[in-house]
């Protein structure tokens, strides 16, 4: 996959979150987005989901832009997979129809084939007890692990995840881990926002640095962790790898 | 000491025959006092009984207007809420001027000045037809209200998921925000229903030959006020007590749930 950025600017009222990046990332698989809170990591991802616009610049995805407006922003939205942080869920929705609302309404499948196809996403991920569950019956774990059985089902061109073991205890944030790996043993296109560096660290195929609204590294994880050349990449890692 | 088995707090409560009795006993005392006044009136149940159908009438005439100004004011109260969080200025002006001035003034006056000065202006002269409407709009002010904050009080990050599958605005409105707002709105729908059946009554001053109105013509034939307005009485509270009872019920099931 190859996302360049072309002077990409997002602000937020009067605060600057990134600030004019140009580069190009080139990844077989996976990309981990890592770097301090505020430093614009969520933003840059929201922005290759199309769910917000910059405000100048322009982003291609193997060498097509996201479009600008909707319906042509929707249409491209619905392509990808996206996990978010917690409350990813509809709460008035079970398992099962938290995955077959967007087959249906968005993708046009049949009833039963939307219901064929959730099923086996579930199944995959050993939810398939859970199918009938709402979310608040189900632990953060599985919260999450629907989550992502929903973003597969749609059959993405890539997924996106944002921070999604941020909001889970060490037990379950193991679980979905587990799960992410397996996705990456699928060889799925995905880029990650996290603060498992251990996890980027070892199954991501690129790692890019983002702080203070720009890139400040990209570079393959061993380099990154080992030999950082960007002294702000190396104090950051420094100080959270210590413990 | 048996006072302290009538203080019935959570984390001591009292016991369930102190309940049962303490029901007996006052429904005992207020029969005792209703019916010391009963008695020393004269009363004349038998001339109320010949007009039976009267009352019987209006009481299924309230009902159905309340039904159906239940069933419009919670289609206007949908259209309103939306008006109101509409990004077009003037809608949302407009909205908010209309919920504003319903709400602001008494029911009673909107009755006497759509009847006798717009419906008049534009020869209208269906009492049912005006007295359904101004009470819809009356309750849809109302509802529009409790709408929008069942509306608001579906989370950001709801609407973030919503796009993220690639759900339109209206889909987004149709499968996320309606069924998770109503949820929230229900109790209070149900209790809006129970003021509009009671807000009714203001209508018999159009001489809308409701329920109250039914009751004034039964009294003014009868003179016997107390055998008129007893009846009256008892026939809200038949329609309006399970209709508190749904609403408490329903509240208690969105508590769990959420």
């Amino acid at each position: 996959m190859k996302v360049e950025l072309h002077g990409v600017t997002k602000r937020f009222g009067g605060q600057t979150v990134l600030n004019r990046i140009t580069s190009t990332i080139e990844f077989p698989h996976t990309l981990a987005l890592i770097g301090p809170s505020g430093g614009g990591k969520s933003t840059f991802l929201r922005l290759l989901a199309g769910l917000i616009a910059p405000d100048a610049g322009t982003i291609t995805i193997d060498g097509e832009p996201i479009p600008g407006e909707s319906p042509a922003l929707r249409r491209y939205r619905a392509r990808i997979g996206i996990v978010f942080q917690a409350f990813n869920l509809f709460p008035h929705l079970s398992a099962l129809d938290n995955i077959r609302l967007a087959l249906t309404e968005v993708h046009g499948l049949s009833p039963s084939m939307a219901t064929t196809r959730a099923m086996d996403a579930l199944a995959r991920f050993q939810l398939a007890d859970h199918a009938h569950k709402r979310p608040a019956t189900l632990s953060g774990g599985q919260r999450q692990r629907v989550a992502i059985a929903r973003a597969i089902a749609i059959q993405p061109k890539f997924l996106l995840f944002d921070e999604p073991t941020s909001s889970l205890d060490p037990e379950m944030t193991a679980e979905v881990l587990e799960l992410l790996a397996t996705l990456r043993s699928e060889n799925r296109t995905m880029i990650l926002v996290t603060h498992e560096m251990g996890f980027a660290r070892h199954t991501a195929d690129l790692v890019a640095f983002i702080s203070g609204g720009s890139i400040e590294e990209v570079d393959a994880p061993e380099r990154i962790f080992g030999e950082a050349k960007n002294p702000t990449v190396r104090n950051f890692l420094a100080r959270v790898l210590r413990y | 000491m048996i006072a302290p088995l009538f203080f019935d707090r959570p984390q001591a409560p009292s016991p369930r025959w102190v309940r049962i009795a303490t029901v007996l006993v006052l429904a005992a005392a207020l029969a005792a006092i209703c019916w010391g006044l009963l008695a020393a009136s004269t009363s004349n149940w038998s001339a109320i009984w010949r007009y039976r159908a009267v009352f019987w009438q209006g009481w299924l005439l309230t009902i159905g207007i309340s039904l159906a100004a239940l069933a419009l004011s919670t289609a206007a109260g949908v259209l309103l809420a939306l008006a109101r969080r509409s990004t077009f200025l003037p809608l949302r002006s407009l909205a908010l001027l209309y919920i504003e001035l319903i709400r602001g003034s008494p029911l009673l006056v909107q009755i006497l000045f759509f009847w006798y000065v717009v419906a008049d202006h534009f020869n209208i002269t269906d009492r049912l037809l005006v007295g359904t409407l101004v009470l819809s709009g009356f309750s849809s002010a109302y509802l529009a209200e409790m709408i929008r904050s069942g509306i608001e009080s579906v989370g950001a990050s709801q609407l973030e998921s919503a796009r993220a599958i690639g759900l339109s605005p209206f889909q987004t409105y149709r499968f996320v925000i309606f069924p998770q707002a109503i949820r929230q709105v229900l109790p209070s729908l149900a209790g809006q229903f129970a003021s509009l059946i009671k807000d009714s009554s203001l209508l018999s001053v159009i001489g809308l030959p409701e329920f109250t109105q039914g009751a004034l013509q039964v009294n003014s034939a009868t003179y016997s006020t107390l055998e008129s307005f007893v009846p009256l009485g008892i026939g809200y509270l038949i329609l309006t007590l399970p209709i508190s009872a749904l609403s408490r019920l329903l509240e208690r099931q969105f508590h769990y749930e959420s």
